[in-house]
């Protein structure tokens, strides 16, 4: 070989290992970034999903689960933050619960990142920004924004088309690996369907009530600001005994629900409702409420990142969302969200979207089933609202700084597996 | 500035790079990670809070990495299963027990289109059978040329035919839609395009002499049993029917393992005796082989991730939703296949996933609208940067022309699809019924 | 099925692996596209493999 040749060969692949290191280390930390978060007070115990599914064990699915117990018989709510990871104003939402919740009578359940191991990867092809900040009055601190996905570095290969069990409809092939169509999951299936599983799991076993389910969507979607939630459900025996696909009214209809508090809601924002469809499978909305008696709610807040058609992906746009593009497209009647570029859709207002809306129909299901009441409490969009218009950013307004030492014994790293001793002192 | 113009600016930067790397270097792989690096430093430049461009560079690198390596497992298995003689073997089998021309033409159709249903690549396809259909084309008198838009413009029906049709796939994922209902929708418009590709391309040809061709291939293998040909055929077919049919008995297995199972199956069946460096051999040959191929998909990963950061591909997308209907039946023919060339794939998410959020608001049929969309974005496979199909189509047939005399040909059998594609998505409600 | 599906996920990053040394060995020696711009596409084409069966993305 020409030394010339080989000194041009050598340098490629010097470039290329260069080129590797430089993004590796984004990848890295990325990936093994850990989060921080104080519990309130109300906290009485943390469990797993690998307590729901021994399987999931020391694998990137394994997830912390809050609980907050009254004492006080009522209801039960279970929280789902982060099902999407690059929907991140779930976490957050989800983060805010947990950090302020107070409890008085019922039982609230939360899992702030559902798919943990779909938060340590970015979207594909797709350019999200690694992480976002929000200031508090005691720092800075800065939150992953993951995929839609698990990470294929837990979960790989992806088969060529997804087929849901147990509806046998068939889905996109990466869908497998999409935790809202895996739902209601499979013990011994994959590591997301397995994680689906625990989360049915945690209705069923908690004896949950009422399941919100946190998510944001695209303003070109039909379904943005919206509460999704069934009319009918499968009758599951049926199902069961003869593989016939039955649905009927239940009892209780989340709907109903879910319309009263849009309606209330909508003094505050625009929120939509809409029914469920029979025909889609392994969504929340569909499956939780088919394979468990509670009543579910999903929710979706407008996030234009999705939207895709949007100028410079940069940190700004996830967490201030005004985009020249999107106020085009909404010009011309073609989206579903009064999108106006000189607000956008900042995250505050995302995150008190979700605070709001879940607390929303936590009170109106009381109201409707004054069995199921919870009576519990969390910020609130209008609170946060006050705050953004005197100056400040109202999600670290809400935060509370691990490192205070009154904190110290409530501060929990989020992480696939526990850090530290706090979470000793709440897992039973 | 504003957003559109900035963008604009962007956009002329990185089809500017993309020509002259592709003057200069003569690659349109390279030419498109050059496009890439160019259009992300010049989006830093405007927009520093774009930060370090390494990261999506490198993470574009992943978009097609299963892809990738299903293209690499395919052709292992092709490899394989040609060294055992088995493709020779077939071909010398069709040709001598089928003497007519549209029979032989249309069986040919048929077999080109299983890979890609299955695999939802067309260029799979190609690795797969484009070989043993060129050969018989040939015999069929059949010119060059004309040879190799069979294969290119079949290689782009494959991909779009049931079950596996990627672009509807990631549409509906996007839409929230289930992947249901799509079989008639794809397959009655490929089977009319198939049907006048095989008329278009075998008009007038006449086939060779019998004997005289049958005397070119290689002597037959005595040792090569039927069930040494068929073994390997029926273990990936097998695999896929019980991935299908039995999704929860079995773990999911990808088609990269599907296709090495299948090359495992075509080696213990391979008569001859060949030496284990004879076979690291044929892998050195195969990864040779199919590297442009995975250079190619990885590179449009890239250029997707550059567009997306900058915001270019955002502007491609909100101004292909933003205008009025009549145009978008009419630019859709071309908007759509040539964002298939820059995307890959990634036009279902560019273009598909507003599209259809668009044609929903106005009430249209999404079903018959994704489908339709489904048909006229392979076309794109055949335009540059990528070109995947066309370019695989012309060196399986040592196509030696200019791309462009090949082009100017399959153009009349990609206007045919094209058009069909936008019938249905002018007629969206009176189809309904196939689904 | 949760082993299997392990042994799968194990079997894929080997496959990773495998594809990134041959194009490494190909950068070096390889019998056909020998110019310099191809010598340039197999390094960069190696990234993704290196990154995947490092465990890093």
């Amino acid at each position: 070989m020409e030394k010339k040749a080989l000194i041009f060969k050598v340098s490629a692949l010097v470039v290329a290992l260069v080129l590797a290191l430089i993004a590796g280390i984004e990848f890295w930390q990325l990936r093994h970034y850990k989060e921080t978060i104080v519990a309130s007070e109300d906290l009485t115990e943390i469990k797993w999903f690998s307590d729901y599914v021994p399987s999931l064990k020391n694998t990137w699915m394994d997830t912390p689960v809050f609980i907050f117990d009254s004492g006080v018989e009522g209801g039960t709510v279970f929280v789902c933050g982060c099902p999407h990871p690059y929907e991140p104003a779930s976490t957050m939402a989800a983060y805010l619960m947990i950090e302020n919740i107070h409890v008085e009578k019922g039982k609230v359940i939360i899992v702030p990142r559902a798919n943990y191991s779909g938060s340590t990867d970015g979207m594909l092809g797709d350019a999200y920004p690694k992480f976002f900040h929000v200031s508090s009055d005691w720092g800075i601190t800065q939150y992953r924004i993951g995929d839609r996905y698990t990470n294929p570095l837990d979960q790989w290969p992806d088969p060529f088309t997804y087929i849901n069990y147990p509806s046998g409809q068939n889905l996109a092939y990466q869908d497998i690996r999409n935790l809202n169509r895996t739902y209601p999951g499979r013990e011994n299936g994959t590591l997301t369907e397995r994680a689906a599983y625990a989360i049915l799991e945690i209705i069923r076993n908690e004896g949950v009530d009422m399941a919100i389910d946190m998510h944001e969507a695209e303003i070109l979607y039909p379904v943005t600001s919206t509460y999704v939630a069934p009319p009918t459900v499968l009758d599951r025996e049926k199902f069961l005994e003869t593989g016939e696909v039955v649905y009927y009214e239940p009892e209780r209809s989340s709907l109903d629900v879910a319309m009263w508090a849009g309606m209330t809601l909508s003094e505050q924002f625009l929120m939509k409702y809409s029914a469920s469809p029979k025909t889609l499978h392994g969504l929340s909305h569909r499956e939780w409420a088919d394979w468990s008696d509670t009543l579910v709610f999903l929710m979706e807040t407008p996030e234009i990142f999705i939207d895709k058609i949007t100028g410079p992906r940069t940190e700004a746009l996830m967490t201030e969302g005004k985009d020249e593009f999107l106020q085009n497209v909404t010009d011309k009647g073609l989206t579903y969200f009064p999108y106006e570029m000189d607000f956008g859709t900042p995250m505050w207002y995302r995150v008190g979207r979700h605070l709001s809306g879940a607390l929303e129909v936590v009170l109106d299901t009381a109201m409707f089933y004054p069995e199921l009441e919870c009576i519990c409490s969390w910020p609130t969009y209008l609170e946060m609202k006050e705050i953004e218009e005197s100056g400040k950013d109202s999600v670290g307004a809400f935060l509370k700084d691990p490192n205070a030492p009154e904190n110290k014994d409530r501060a929990f790293t989020i992480y696939y597996k526990p850090v530290g001793d706090n979470y000793d002192k709440y897992m039973k | 500035m504003s957003t559109t113009m900035l963008t604009l600016i962007l956009l002329i930067i990185m089809i500017a790079a993309f020509v002259l790397s592709s003057i200069k270097l003569k690659s349109p792989d390279i030419s498109m990670a050059v496009a890439a690096v160019v259009l992300a430093i010049a989006g830093t430049i405007a927009v520093p809070e774009l930060g370090n461009p390494v990261r999506y560079l490198v993470e574009g690198l992943f978009v097609n990495l299963d892809l990738a390596l299903l293209f690499i497992a395919a052709s292992i298995f092709v490899n394989i299963y040609a060294h055992s003689g088995a493709i020779a073997a077939i071909t010398r089998g069709v040709v001598e027990k089928i003497n007519n021309k549209w029979i032989l033409m249309s069986i040919m159709g048929v077999l080109m289109l299983i890979p890609g249903a299955l695999t939802g690549a067309g260029s799979v396809a190609i690795f797969v059978l484009g070989g043993l259909v060129n050969t018989v084309l040939e015999y069929l008198g059949i010119s060059q040329k004309k040879r190799t838009v069979f294969i290119c413009f079949f290689a782009m029906l494959s991909a779009a035919c049931p079950p596996i049709n990627l672009w509807t796939m990631l549409m509906t994922a996007q839409a929230n839609m289930p992947y249901v209902g799509f079989t008639w929708l794809l397959l009655i418009p490929i089977v009319i395009a198939g049907a006048f590709t095989i008329v278009f391309v075998g008009w007038g040809a006449k086939p060779q002499n019998k004997e005289e061709t049958l005397a070119k291939f290689p002597p037959k293998d005595p040792k090569l049993k039927w069930w040494r040909i068929v073994l390997p055929f029926v273990a990936i077919v097998g695999l896929f029917l019980l991935a299908l049919y039995d999704p929860w008995g079995l773990p999911v297995l990808g088609l990269p393992l599907m296709f090495l199972i299948a090359g495992l199956v075509a080696l213990l069946c391979n008569p001859k005796k060949t030496t284990f460096k004879e076979y690291l051999g044929i892998l050195d040959d195969t990864m040779e082989q199919v590297f442009p191929l995975v250079a190619n998909v990885l590179s449009i990963g890239v250029l997707q991730s550059a567009m997306a950061a900058t915001g270019v591909r955002g502007l491609i997308g909100s101004t292909a939703v933003g205008l009025p209907l009549v145009l978008i039946y009419v630019l859709i023919i071309i908007v759509g296949p040539i964002c298939q060339g820059c995307f890959n794939y990634g036009v279902s998410i560019v273009l598909g996933g507003p599209l259809i959020f668009m044609f929903n608001t106005l009430g249209m049929d999404v079903t018959v609208i994704c489908a339709a969309l489904s048909l006229i974005f392979p076309l794109g496979d055949t335009l540059p940067p990528s070109r995947i199909v066309g370019r695989l189509a012309c060196e399986t047939t040592e196509y030696k022309e200019s791309y462009l005399s090949f082009f100017k040909t399959l153009v009349l059998p990609m206007l045919f699809l094209g058009a069909m594609g936008v019938a249905m998505m002018v007629l969206h409600s009176k189809l309904a019924f196939l689904y | 099925m949760v082993f299997f599906e392990n042994v799968i996920h194990i079997l894929y990053f080997v496959m990773a692996g495998l594809v990134g040394f041959s194009m490494c060995k190909s950068l070096f020696r390889r019998k056909k596209n020998k110019g310099f711009v191809f010598d340039a596409m197999y390094a960069y084409c190696l990234i993704p493999f290196l990154l995947r069966v490092l465990y890093i993305k």
